[in-house]
């Protein structure tokens, strides 16, 4: 989907024939499509609304909601984040690649845990430039532990 | 006691069991040694893969609750902290239950007792801080008490990444996790969880000692050859307090064996099982199996086993519920569609064989 300059997609990281399908489930617009319970997921970005249903959703945390905005250059990553305690919005933190592996440091933008997403909050985070697009986690803060 | 069912053991094969069978209008028992229903549901907090049929989305505990509330609404009598001790001459079964030996008249008997954790033996397992992945999960979920602060986690199957992933959730580090085959053996996608939160995975690696003063202080990995031999020289030493072992599951089968059900091999389903068909039935009379004792499988597995098991002993005990025979068939299309992709097609290939050789000598009575 596409709003003014923004540019955002859904990313489906699920990559071995397992017998999960709770994704098509989750999409009320019919945007995720598997051949089969055991299907490998892809997304039709015409019919994808950015809902971000699919990620909550996603029992294997696979899915990510990314956006490129073009107007301030910045990009953003949204991915579930079952850890507490959750960030805050305005936090900086260390953000993670899908190895675990350092981008760098990002501002969180959004935190939200409606009671569709089942105790599964979504935490969205902004970096310069487009290295929000390999921002899959952030570090996870141990306070008190 | 009379019942036309008594389904032993109420995790999710046995309640699947219980709900399929008292919709038919059977009178259903289940006994449970355990002071809770639900088998090891109420341990799991994470989102099940599956699909809706399944309750897939749901967490573990959310679907213990829905079963028991739909085996509550049908009238399905559990007894908990109550123990199947084996079949007496008469042809009843003995329970332990409430401090006496009762003896159960039942029509048909599925037996649902799951399975049990596998140990690993090394130098240092008899240390204190050395436990099972389940054990860890149990005092964590179910107790809420941490095991550990810094974790050596054995075994990459979902176990091992799932608990691995709790254990973080509860507050606890996993300093890293050794998989003695060169690749994962769970579903990649438990493993991303657990590499999103910066634990390193060792492939081709095994623990090769744990020491401490009292209790485990610290833990050697060592890469394996290809034979899976330690190789000397390869020790890495990890700080850590708490070593969970993920080494797989074995079908809890004594019972079946006590029940005179014909037992057979099959290694990648766990080890000895009872024999069965593809309605579950076992080669005793009257007996039926499912889920892990039957061959370690998934949740999803287990309710759809349970369920088949279930409708099929109602119906063998004179319940002629409508559609039956084409509910029978939707249930082993959906183990059908469940046992695909890497992960479940040598499962199938187990079950085929355990079928196979089960269609011959099961329910021919």
């Amino acid at each position: 989907m596409a709003t003014g300059d923004k540019k955002g997609y859904v990313v489906l990281e699920c990559p071995q024939e397992i017998p999960c399908n709770p994704c098509v489930d989750a999409c009320r617009f019919g945007a995720i499509y598997m051949d089969g319970l055991n299907g490998i997921p892809t997304v039709n970005d015409e019919k994808c609304t950015g809902c971000k249903l699919c990620v909550a959703a996603c029992p294997g945390q696979a899915i990510f909601y990314l956006e490129e905005d073009e107007t301030d250059h910045t990009s953003s990553a949204t991915f579930p984040y079952e850890y507490l305690p959750a960030p805050a919005v305005g936090d900086v933190v260390t953000a993670l690649d899908s190895e675990g592996k350092e981008v760098g440091q990002c501002t969180v933008a959004a935190v939200s845990a409606p009671k569709a997403y089942n105790s599964t909050p979504l935490v969205t985070v902004v970096m310069e430039g487009d290295a929000g697009l390999r921002v899959r986690a952030i570090r996870r803060e141990r306070k008190g532990l | 006691m009379v019942t036309d069912i008594l389904v032993v053991g109420a995790g999710p094969a046995g309640l699947a069991a219980a709900v399929e069978a008292a919709q038919t209008g059977a009178r259903v028992l289940v006994v449970d040694e355990n002071t809770k229903a639900g088998g090891q549901l109420y341990k799991q907090i994470h989102k099940f893969f599956g699909s809706k049929g399944h309750y897939a989305g749901s967490r573990g505990f959310q679907i213990a609750d829905m079963l028991l509330a739909q085996a509550k609404e049908l009238g399905v009598e559990i007894w908990l902290d109550s123990r199947a001790l084996g079949l007496l001459d008469s042809g009843d079964i003995a329970v332990l239950h409430d401090r006496r030996t009762v003896a159960v008249r039942a029509g048909k008997v599925v037996l649902a007792t799951g399975a049990k954790e596998n140990g690993l033996v090394f130098p240092g397992w008899t240390l204190p801080g050395v436990v099972t992945a389940g054990c860890a999960q149990t005092f964590s979920n179910v107790h809420r008490q941490l095991v550990g602060r810094d974790i050596v986690v054995v075994g990459s199957g979902n176990v091992g990444l799932i608990v691995a992933y709790q254990l973080m959730q509860a507050g606890a580090r996993v300093r890293a996790l050794a998989e003695i085959q060169p690749r994962i053996t769970g579903y990649l996608v438990h493993a991303g969880k657990v590499k999103r939160a910066e634990v390193p995975i060792f492939l081709s690696h095994t623990i090769v000692r744990a020491e401490g003063d009292g209790r485990v202080e610290r833990v050697a990995l060592a890469r394996v050859d290809e034979n899976y031999r330690p190789v000397d020289g390869t020790e890495q030493w990890f700080t850590a307090d708490t070593v969970l072992l993920a080494a797989g599951l074995t079908p809890r089968a004594e019972i079946a064996s006590m029940f005179n059900c014909q037992m057979t091999f099959e290694g990648k389903l766990g080890g000895l099982m009872p024999l069965h068909n593809r309605f579950m039935q076992a080669s005793a009379p009257n007996v039926y199996v499912c889920g892990d004792i039957a061959g370690v499988e998934e949740a999803s597995t287990a309710l759809d086993e349970g369920r088949l098991a279930g409708l099929h002993a109602a119906m063998a005990a004179g319940f002629a519920p409508p559609q039956a025979q084409a509910r029978l068939e939707e249930l082993s299309q959906s183990l059908a569609d469940l046992r695909q992709g890497e992960h479940g097609l040598p499962r199938l290939q187990c079950k085929a064989r355990i079928i196979e050789k089960g269609g011959q000598v099961c329910g021919n009575w």
